[in-house]
């Protein structure tokens, strides 16, 4: 890949003017903020609002229907899966696992890629050539593959999933902090740092990273929405988190069986799967445009 | 032009070198190869064994070495599941997997083009806000989800299309429209910008002050600068949909590469997920390479840089 697919187009990095309105008229903000903020209420009430415990098996209600439809009642307003476990419980738990991976991944994959752009990005010359040729070499290996193949050998568990997805998704951190990096890495304020005796750390560190802030929490909403697919399809083919755990990927997948009469054990927590990865695409988005419109394309 | 070739050439092989060991290495990173191949009833005696059966008691390097000088004579292995070359398995299921490629990418372009043009040579206007929506939506839509949705719509509301294998052109449609619309909105936005700055630019300005026609200043000029950064793309779109395809012709049941993967994943079958590994990160390498190298060839400013 040359370097001309690699170069993102990107905001200057003159300092934010917090245009508070420009906020709160973005319709996909706010949209993606709200959509986000519910399943976040969700999954931080799960254990509250919850009507039953997500992992009780009650064979005696099994795959009762949701309560618009013939035969669902309130007792379970979502219905029950397979096992008569009450959907709309698990759905309420799954939230966590989703976000939990989201978040996750976003960590592991932000404080890899950062890294490894803002060295890039400074120092240019070899090491420049280095890590993009390390970011080449990753994006050329396909990630779901891989995750699949590393999740099986390794086995299956929350954790396995979260920092395989982190060690494989922080290609576009550092591509993004690469640009971003190597448009300051010349501006007066980091030259007066370097020519005060600052270490390479301290000017890394107080003089930069402070002005990729914008760009990273963009990338990282990005990168949470796609860690979050990821994860409910590799929960779908069987390989991400393990069986009890409500994951809605893993209830699509438990739901498939069922997929001639019972569609809607499919549906439900594909919508908020949907929504869920919409609100935080939309997030992105608007936070990109509200803080640094230029890079919208 | 040549020039350009050779060094964008000699980077392809380093890269492909470096891959492939990675893809190698990949089973010894995440647990012990021979006890997975050994099973869950296997003794620590089948695993010692297996070892040595396997070569996996030499130095890593030396295994790659020699791993890597059989692929070079095309020899991918042996299938622990199938008992059979690698090599032969793959070409059989890449059939499938290229053939659903070929056609989803083909879906997307067709999809995405025009409505990239029409949402940038009028920006916010009706066309835009509806092409927008369906981008949004496309890149929120899980595939293996969208799937599922289309396979309940035509098996239990309309019952026109088979759900299910890849045996005529009629069980590709699914699959291709899945596939396509999951590559379509990237597509779709890099086109509408390239349309937008294109238009902006100075010699459309000049073009439209000489008087030419507005139909010829958008399908000759600003089609053609709009269109470059696409070629790229799409390349990357078509590497990432061949992996994408693990999950559709999982969903799908289709008899191809991307259900091999899963399959042998699920059996530990280790020679036979290297060699896919090894085989989807070499077409993304390929394609590339293709890529940068026609983008080149459109556009002298790339290959005197």
């Amino acid at each position: 890949m040359s370097d001309q697919t690699l170069e993102y187009r990107l905001a200057d990095i003159a300092p934010p003017r917090r245009n508070y309105r420009r906020w709160l008229t973005h319709t996909g903000l706010i949209l993606g903020g709200t959509i986000l903020g519910i399943i976040l209420i969700m999954a931080v009430l799960a254990p509250f609002i919850a009507p039953f415990n997500p992992y009780e098996q009650n064979l005696l209600v099994r795959i009762v229907p949701p309560v618009w439809m013939d035969g669902g009642s309130w007792e379970h307003p979502l219905g029950t899966d397979h096992l008569g476990r009450d959907y709309l419980s698990r759905l309420l738990y799954g939230a966590q696992v989703s976000l939990l991976i989201g978040v996750g991944t976003a960590l592991i994959s932000g404080v890899i890629g950062t890294t490894l752009g803002i060295l890039a990005g400074y120092f240019g010359g070899k090491v420049d050539t280095v890590i993009t040729f390390i970011i080449t070499a990753r994006l050329s290996m396909p990630v779901i593959l891989v995750a699949l193949a590393v999740v099986a050998l390794a086995g299956s568990s929350l954790m396995i999933v979260m920092t395989v997805l982190g060690l494989l998704l922080w290609d576009r951190f550092a591509l993004v902090i690469r640009a971003a990096t190597q448009q300051i890495r010349n501006a007066d304020f980091v030259t007066a740092s370097q020519v005060q005796g600052c270490s390479v750390f301290q000017t890394l560190r107080y003089e930069i990273l402070p002005n990729l802030m914008n760009s990273l929490v963009v990338v990282a909403t990005l990168e949470m929405a796609q860690a979050i697919v990821l994860e409910a399809a590799l929960s779908f083919l069987g390989l991400g988190v393990p069986a009890p755990l409500p994951s809605w990927g893993l209830m699509i997948a438990e739901g498939k069986s069922f997929i001639l009469f019972d569609p809607w054990l499919i549906t439900i927590p594909g919508v908020l799967l949907f929504a869920l990865v919409l609100g935080t695409n939309l997030l992105g988005d608007g936070l990109r445009d509200v803080t640094a419109p230029e890079a919208r394309n | 032009m040549l020039q350009y070739t050779l060094r964008r050439l000699a980077s392809a092989v380093i890269l492909m070198l470096f891959v492939s060991f990675v893809a190698f290495a990949l089973v010894f990173t995440a647990g012990d190869p021979a006890a997975s191949i050994a099973g869950e009833g296997g003794t620590a005696a089948d695993a010692e064994r297996i070892r040595s059966v396997y070569g996996f008691d030499r130095p890593l390097v030396l295994q790659y070495a020699s791993w890597l000088g059989r692929v070079l004579q095309g020899d991918l292995g042996q299938s622990i599941y199938f008992n059979q070359p690698v090599t032969s398995i793959l070409i059989e299921r890449f059939q499938a997997t290229m053939l659903l490629g070929v056609l989803a990418l083909c879906f997307a372009l067709l999809l995405a083009i025009p409505l990239g043009i029409a949402a940038g040579r009028w920006p916010n206007s009706i066309v835009d806000r509806v092409a927008l929506l369906f981008a949004v939506v496309g890149q929120a839509m899980p595939t293996f989800w969208f799937a599922l949705l289309l396979i309940i719509l035509f098996s239990v509301t309309f019952p026109i299309l088979p759900t299910s294998g890849g045996e005529t052109w009629r069980h590709m449609i699914l699959p291709t429209i899945v596939l396509g619309y999951f590559a379509a909105p990237a597509i779709m936005r890099l086109t509408r910008s390239g349309m937008i700055a294109a238009l902006e630019t100075d010699f459309i300005r000049t073009a439209r002050a000489m008087g030419i026609p507005s139909s010829k200043i958008l399908s000759s000029y600003a089609l053609r600068n709009a269109l470059l950064p696409v070629v790229s793309l799409a390349a990357a779109q078509f590497g990432f949909m061949l992996a994408g395809s693990v999950v559709v012709e999982s969903v799908f049941a289709i008899h191809g590469a991307g259900r091999l993967v899963w399959e042998s994943i699920l059996r530990s079958d280790l020679p036979t997920i290297q060699a896919l590994v090894l085989c989807f990160s070499m077409f993304y390498v390929v394609l590339t390479l293709v890529a940068d190298i026609i983008n080149a060839w459109l556009d002298p400013r790339i290959r005197d840089a």
